[in-house]
C-alpha cells in the first residue's frame, strides 16, 4: 500500500514538474516563433551545457540548481552573442545561431568528457542533462520550477503589449520611443530561464521542441496572438503530462523523449486536420 | 516657433558608403512636405534620422514637437502575423496606454474612428493577410491617426496602391494639415507634386533644394537631382 502510494506520488510529482516546464516553455515560445527565432531556443539550450560542466568543475556540487545556474549564465552569454553579433555584422541570424549552437555544445561535450575521464563525477550526473531525467525530480525541485514559472508568466503578462509590438513591427516600436533592444534583452533572458528550468527534465537536446512545437502547432488553428498563446500552453502541457504518464507506466521509456514524441503527434495531427489558412506572403 | 523641425549639417553613412552629406533644412508647421530624389538618394535614411532610427555621423536634429508618428513601408512587415486589422490600429494607442494596461473601449472607439477615416470600417475583424496592398497601406495610416501626433512621417505611402487608396490617403493628409499637423512623405511621382504637396525637400545624398513647391519645383532643380528628364516629364512652372 505504502509503495503504491509512493510510486503514485512520484508520478504525480513528475507530472506537475513537466506540466510547469511545458506550459512555461510553450508560453514564451510563442514569441520566439512569431519573431522567427525558432533556432534561438536550440542555441540557448545547447549553450547551457558548457555552463553546467564549468559550474560543476568550479563548485564540485551535484545540486541541480547550482549546475543549472551555471547553465543559465552560459545560455545568456550565447544568446547575447547572437543579439550583439547580428547588430554589429552583416551575418544573418540563422547562420550565427548555427555557429553559437555547435561551438558551445562542442565545448560542453569536451568538458563533460574531461570530467568523466578524470573520475570527478559518474556518467549519470552530467549525462542526464543531455536527455533529462524527470523521475529524479524532488519536491524541492518542483517548488523551485513553480516559482520560476510564476515569475516568467508575470514578466510575459507585464510586457505583453511590448513583446507583441516588437515581434510584429520593431521599427514602429522604436519610432514610438520604445527601447526595443532592452525589450529584446528582457524577452531573451526570460526565454533562457524558461529553457533552463526544463533542462534536467527534458535535456539540452530536446528542450527547444517544447519551446517551438506547441506554438507552431497552435499557429495552424488560430489567428490571434492571445488564442495562440493559450492554445500553445495547452498543447505544451498536454504533451508533457501525457508523456510523463506514459513513461511512468511503460517500463524503460525515458520521460523527456516520450514527451517530445507526444508533442510531435500533436504537430502531425495538426498538419493533417488544421484548417487551411491563407498566407500573407503575396498581396491580395 | 513656427518650425516643425530643423536639421543642421546632418551626415549619415552605412559602413563606408555615404548616404546623406551635410543636410540642413527647416520645415514649417502645417505643411505637407515631399521628400523627393532618385533611388539611393537617402530619402528613407533622412526620415529614419529624424525618427532617431539610424546612427548619424554628425549633425543636429531638433524636433519642435514631441509626438511623431511613423508609417513604415508595407514590405517590412510579416503579413502572416496572427493579428486583426483592429489589433494593428490599436498598436497606435500603446504609447498612450503605458505599462501593463490593455486597450479599453475608448481606445477601440478611437481605432474604429480612424478606420472609418481611411474607409475601412468593415475590415476591423479581418485578418491582415486578407488585405490588398492599398488596404494594408490604409491600416498603417489608421494606426498613425490614433496616435494623434504632431508630425506624421510616411515612407512611400503611394507606391503600389490603387487610385481609390491614393485619393483616401491624400484626403486624410489634407485633413491633418487643416488641423495644423505637419506631414512628411517620401514620394516618387513628380506628376502629382504640385497637386498634393505644398513643401518639398529635394535630395540626392546632398541637399539640392528645399522650400515651398511653388519656388523649388523647377525644371532646373529636378534635373540637378535626377539628371536630364525625358520630354514628357517637363514641368509646367
Amino acid at each position: 500500500m505504502i509503495s503504491y502510494f509512493a510510486s503514485h506520488y512520484t508520478i504525480i510529482m513528475v507530472m506537475i514538474g513537466t506540466f510547469l516546464v511545458g506550459a512555461t516553455a510553450a508560453g514564451i515560445g510563442v514569441f520566439a516563433v512569431l519573431r522567427r527565432q525558432s533556432l534561438l531556443g536550440d542555441a540557448i539550450s545547447h549553450a547551457a551545457l558548457p555552463g553546467i560542466a564549468l559550474m560543476f568543475m568550479y563548485s564540485m556540487s551535484t545540486n541541480p540548481f547550482v549546475l543549472l545556474f551555471g547553465g543559465g549564465i552560459a545560455g545568456c552569454i550565447g544568446a547575447f552573442l547572437v543579439l550583439l553579433i547580428t547588430r554589429t555584422t552583416t551575418l544573418k541570424q540563422d547562420a550565427l545561431l548555427g555557429i553559437i549552437l555547435s561551438v558551445f555544445f562542442g565545448f560542453g561535450v569536451v568538458l563533460k568528457t574531461v570530467i568523466q575521464k578524470k573520475g570527478l563525477a559518474n556518467q549519470a550526473l552530467l549525462g542526464k542533462f543531455f536527455f533529462g531525467n524527470a523521475s529524479t525530480l524532488s519536491s524541492f525541485d518542483i517548488f523551485a520550477i513553480a516559482v520560476m514559472a510564476f515569475f516568467i508568466f508575470c514578466i510575459i503578462f507585464l510586457f505583453w503589449k511590448e513583446f507583441f509590438l516588437i515581434s510584429f513591427d520593431p521599427e514602429f516600436a522604436h519610432a514610438n520611443g520604445y527601447r526595443v533592444f532592452i525589450l529584446e534583452v528582457v524577452l531573451t533572458i526570460t526565454t533562457v530561464f524558461a529553457i533552463v528550468i526544463g533542462l534536467h527534465t527534458v535535456g539540452v537536446l530536446l528542450m527547444s521542441a517544447l519551446l517551438i512545437a506547441p506554438a507552431a502547432a497552435a499557429r495552424q488553428w488560430v489567428s490571434s496572438v492571445s488564442a495562440l498563446f493559450w492554445l500553445a500552453i495547452f498543447f505544451g502541457s498536454l504533451a508533457c503530462v501525457a508523456g510523463s504518464l506514459i513513461s511512468s507506466y511503460v517500463e524503460h521509456l525515458p520521460t523527456g523523449p516520450t514527451i517530445v514524441v507526444c508533442m510531435s503527434l500533436i504537430v502531425i495531427v495538426t498538419f493533417m486536420f488544421a484548417p487551411v489558412r491563407t498566407t500573407g506572403r503575396g498581396e491580395l | 516657433m513656427n518650425q516643425a523641425f530643423s536639421v543642421k549639417n546632418l551626415t549619415v553613412a552605412y559602413g563606408d558608403r555615404l548616404v546623406l552629406l551635410d543636410i540642413s533644412v527647416e520645415v514649417p508647421r502645417g505643411v505637407i512636405c515631399a521628400v523627393v530624389g532618385p533611388n539611393g538618394a537617402g530619402k528613407t535614411t533622412f526620415m529614419k534620422a529624424i525618427l532617431g532610427l539610424v546612427d548619424t555621423i554628425s549633425g543636429t536634429i531638433v524636433v519642435h514637437h514631441e509626438a511623431i508618428s511613423y508609417v513604415p513601408q508595407r514590405r517590412t512587415i510579416d503579413w502572416d502575423f496572427p493579428v486583426t486589422v483592429l489589433d494593428v490600429v490599436l498598436m497606435g494607442r500603446y504609447r498612450t496606454l503605458g505599462w501593463c494596461r490593455r486597450p479599453s473601449e475608448v481606445d477601440r472607439q478611437l481605432a474604429l474612428k480612424a478606420l472609418a477615416h481611411v474607409k475601412l470600417t468593415d475590415y476591423a475583424d479581418r485578418h491582415i493577410s486578407q488585405l490588398s496592398g492599398g488596404e494594408r497601406q490604409r491600416i498603417f495610416l489608421a494606426r498613425s491617426l490614433v496616435q494623434d501626433a504632431d508630425i506624421y512621417i510616411m515612407d512611400e505611402p503611394f507606391v503600389g496602391v490603387d487610385v481609390f487608396t491614393e485619393r483616401v490617403i491624400v484626403e486624410v493628409l489634407k485633413d491633418l494639415r487643416a488641423q495644423g499637423k505637419t506631414i512628411i512623405v517620401v514620394h516618387h511621382d513628380l506628376q502629382t507634386m504640385q497637386e498634393y504637396f505644398d513643401w518639398m525637400i529635394l535630395l540626392n545624398i546632398k541637399l539640392i533644394a528645399s522650400g515651398s513647391v511653388r519656388e523649388i519645383f523647377t525644371q532646373k532643380n529636378i534635373e540637378k537631382a535626377y539628371g536630364a528628364l525625358p520630354a514628357f516629364l517637363t514641368i509646367k512652372e
